[in-house]
């Protein structure tokens, strides 16, 4: 993969962050989701007590997704290489909040 | 009005002999099964579970939950228990608004209907009082006529009206009852059940009464700490800050679709792609969004009240886009357009319909058309305009309509393809594909109510935003999880509080608020018993009324046509291991509760 542009779609609270729904970003050859994330960072520092937690890792409440799959559930992480064309959303979290303290669960909806 | 007095103002109307009767809950009922959902479930199992659903033997209950209407965040809430027309089992469906604060501060915990008027009546309750009164007036008017009809008559303060429109008088299987106009007991029938007899609405006119709480100086201490959680930025319930609360229900379309879960054009495929960008949370609040009501006692606010400005249906005021409707009235039905959607919500709030089986039932009908088994013009993917008409002709139970307001199911099994209904039994799927979110399609399995979310909504989990490990596409571990799932909302809906608090809320907050108001010893692992109590309870019932072993199901499409669509594609549901590591964490034998678990949690 050459250097080239990606397409980042970010959704819901982030938008107001970024000002944007959907941003190009340069990509450098061989950038890994870790490289992309230190990047919206530097752009956004806003995002960073969205999207980090207290150790500096990605955040357990941001939905991360590349191609469709949520970061934390690929099998290299942080360091999974991407490309130009490879779909990348990022959502705060949406389908709940989870205990203050940590415990499980919760839904949403009516009825 | 003592908390603590829970259960002791229940009152039983007998419609075929027009009489009231206060009986208060055996207290061990009340201890066992809470309120709301697990006492209804208790009252149900007294009369025959084998019962014909829109026989004047099925009972139709309404209550509180201990909670409920108190000055206790997101306690605005009421269920409303019975046998399903649209499935069979017993069924419980909750609303919001201000009904149920209302029904308590007139001095009545619940409100249980037998039998059958020989005339259209209504139920008016005050001051702890409950007559019934001639409905003939009001017999044929849509829910939000009746609304305006009883407060031009009764005046608007302090009153609360919960209506059935022409769908459940007409015995429409997924009739619902909507109260402040546009809230619904939405799934499951419970309407047509109100039109089998002859129940047109319950008027309640009450002001605003304070709780009495066994332990005033710990309750306020208790319920500043639940409301410091819900108004926490970290949550989603966060007012004015939390994607919940700014966005609604809705914020989810986007998710949903992106990780290949969103059923779209019936389940053919799991994203709707670009479209569905124009039914979301986002869009709606970018282009039509004019207020956020609320509910009783929260502050949240996450009802989303919209104006459309152009087109056919210019002009339209209503609440709420849902995601669930969005979904089932949008990308299930090939439609990207939300005005036509929030036109269909506010029919189906207007006729008293569920809108996740209108969607449903038009999804089976568009694939049948698509597939050339509808004699005549049958209905296309996304055409709006002919949508809308249909839903008329439902509610009106006109032409093809007639055929629809069965229910998916009927509807896929008469045009002789009863594959094509996304059901489980009986119940339409609601907004999250099983290939995509397998803990979900669990969920809708072994739902006692047939399809369902909300039973278990183990999607926090799966969409990552609980702490808790659950990769979506992940079938192994889901069994024990939803059961947990299950567990806590049996519970929470007994209480009764909004499901949404448990976005802030856990076992020990439910736990400390219950045990400080009503008084007693009650901890989180008393929730979650209770809570499973109540779950077996509904099964057992279904057991009774003829679910037996392996009646927990899925649509073959879901289990074995996989996903073509990013995030899961190549993906089935795997429903047959989930449900052994289910069954094994439940006790139960293929779905049936043996004798020894019903011992083991004193049932009944
Ligand atoms: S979160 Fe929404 S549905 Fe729940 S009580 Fe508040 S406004 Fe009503």
């Amino acid at each position: 993969m050459g250097d080239g542009v990606l397409e980042v779609r970010f959704y819901a609270t982030f938008r107001p962050l970024v000002g944007a729904a959907s941003v190009e970003l340069p990509l450098a050859a061989d950038a890994s989701v870790r490289d992309l994330l230190a990047d919206i960072l530097e752009r956004w520092p806003a995002l960073r007590p969205h999207l980090l937690d207290d150790a500096g890792g990605l955040g357990r409440r941001v939905l991360f997704l590349v191609d469709g799959r949520p970061v934390r559930y690929l099998e290299h992480g942080l360091d999974t290489r991407i490309g130009p064309g490879t779909p990348i959303d990022v959502f705060p979290a949406v389908a709940g909040g989870g205990s203050a303290k940590g415990r499980a669960p919760g839904p949403p909806a009516e009825c | 009005m003592k908390l603590s007095e829970f259960g002791s103002r229940i009152v039983h109307v007998d419609l075929t002999a027009q009489s009231v009767e206060r009986r208060p809950a055996p207290a061990d009922w009340t201890r066992k099964y809470i309120g709301a959902r697990g006492l209804g479930v208790r009252y149900l199992l007294e009369a025959d579970p084998r019962v014909d659903p829109l026989s004047p033997e099925n009972l139709l209950c309404f209550l509180n939950g201990p909670l409920s209407g108190s000055e206790t965040s997101m306690s605005g809430r009421w269920a409303c228990v019975t046998k399903s027309p649209l499935t069979g089992t017993v069924t419980d469906s909750h609303q919001g608004g201000w009904t149920a604060a209302r029904l308590r501060w007139a001095g009545i915990d619940g409100l249980i209907f037998s039998g059958r008027a020989d005339h259209p009546v209504y139920a008016f309750v005050e001051d702890g009082e409950v007559s019934l009164r001639d409905a003939t007036p009001v017999w044929g008017m849509g829910v939000h006529e009746t609304v305006s009809f009883f407060r031009e008559r009764y005046g608007e303060r302090n009153l609360s009206v919960c209506a059935i429109g022409g769908a459940g008088e007409r015995l429409c299987r997924y009739a619902a009852w909507l109260n402040e106009d546009d809230r619904a007991f939405g799934r499951g029938g419970t309407g047509a059940v109100g039109g089998s007899k002859n129940l047109k609405a319950i008027v309640i006119r009450a002001g605003t009464k304070r709780s009495d709480v066994s332990d005033p100086a710990a309750w306020k201490a208790v319920r500043r700490r639940a409301l410091d959680a819900i108004r926490d930025e970290k949550n989603i319930t966060s007012p004015k800050k939390g994607g919940l609360s700014v966005y609604g229900t809705n914020v989810i379309m986007n998710v949903t679709n992106q990780i290949g879960a969103l059923g779209t054009r019936n389940s053919q495929t799991t994203s709707f792609g670009d479209q569905a960008a124009t039914i979301s949370g986002e869009y709606v609040a970018d282009h039509l969004l004019t207020g956020n009501p609320t509910c009783h006692a929260c502050p949240v606010a996450c009802k989303k009240q919209v104006r459309i400005t152009e087109g056919p249906w210019a002009g339209l005021e209503m609440e709420s886009v849902e995601y669930e409707p969005a979904w089932s009235l949008g990308a299930n039905c090939g439609n990207a357009d939300v005005a036509s959607v929030a036109k269909m919500i506010d029919q189906c709030n207007d006729h008293g319909m569920d809108p996740i089986e209108l969607g449903n039932a038009l999804s089976v009908y568009m694939e049948a058309t698509e597939r050339g088994w509808v004699d005549g013009p049958g209905l296309a993917w996304g055409d709006t305009e002919a949508m809308v008409e249909m839903t008329e002709a439902i509610a009106a139970r006109k032409g093809d309509g007639d055929l629809l307001a069965e229910g998916p199911a009927i509807v896929a099994a008469r045009l002789g393809h009863p594959e094509i209904a996304m059901v489980a039994k009986g119940q339409a799927v609601p907004a999250y594909d099983p290939r995509g979110m397998k803990g979900m399609g669990l969920g809708y399995a072994t739902s006692n109510r047939g399809a369902c979310h909300l039973r278990g909504y183990v999607a926090a989990a799966e969409l990552g935003v609980v702490p808790i490990d659950a990769d979506p596409l992940e079938w192994r571990g889901k069994g024990e999880l939803v059961k947990a799932f299950q567990d806590l909302h049996a519970f929470s809906d007994s209480l009764d509080l909004c499901k949404f608090s448990a976005f802030a809320e856990g076992a020990d907050e439910y736990a400390e608020q219950y045990a400080v108001a009503l008084g007693g010893e009650f901890k989180a692992e008393d929730v979650l018993l209770a809570g499973e109590r109540i779950y077996n309870l509904e099964r057992h019932y279904n057991n009774q009324a003829g679910f037996g072993a392996d009646s927990d199901t899925l649509p073959a499409r879901f289990t074995e046509e996989a996903s073509t669509e990013a995030g899961s594609k190549g993906h089935v549901c795997e429903l047959e291991p989930m449900l052994d590591e289910y069954y094994a964490a439940r006790g139960w034998e293929r779905g049936v509760v043996p004798a020894a678990k019903l011992a083991e949690l004193s049932i009944p």
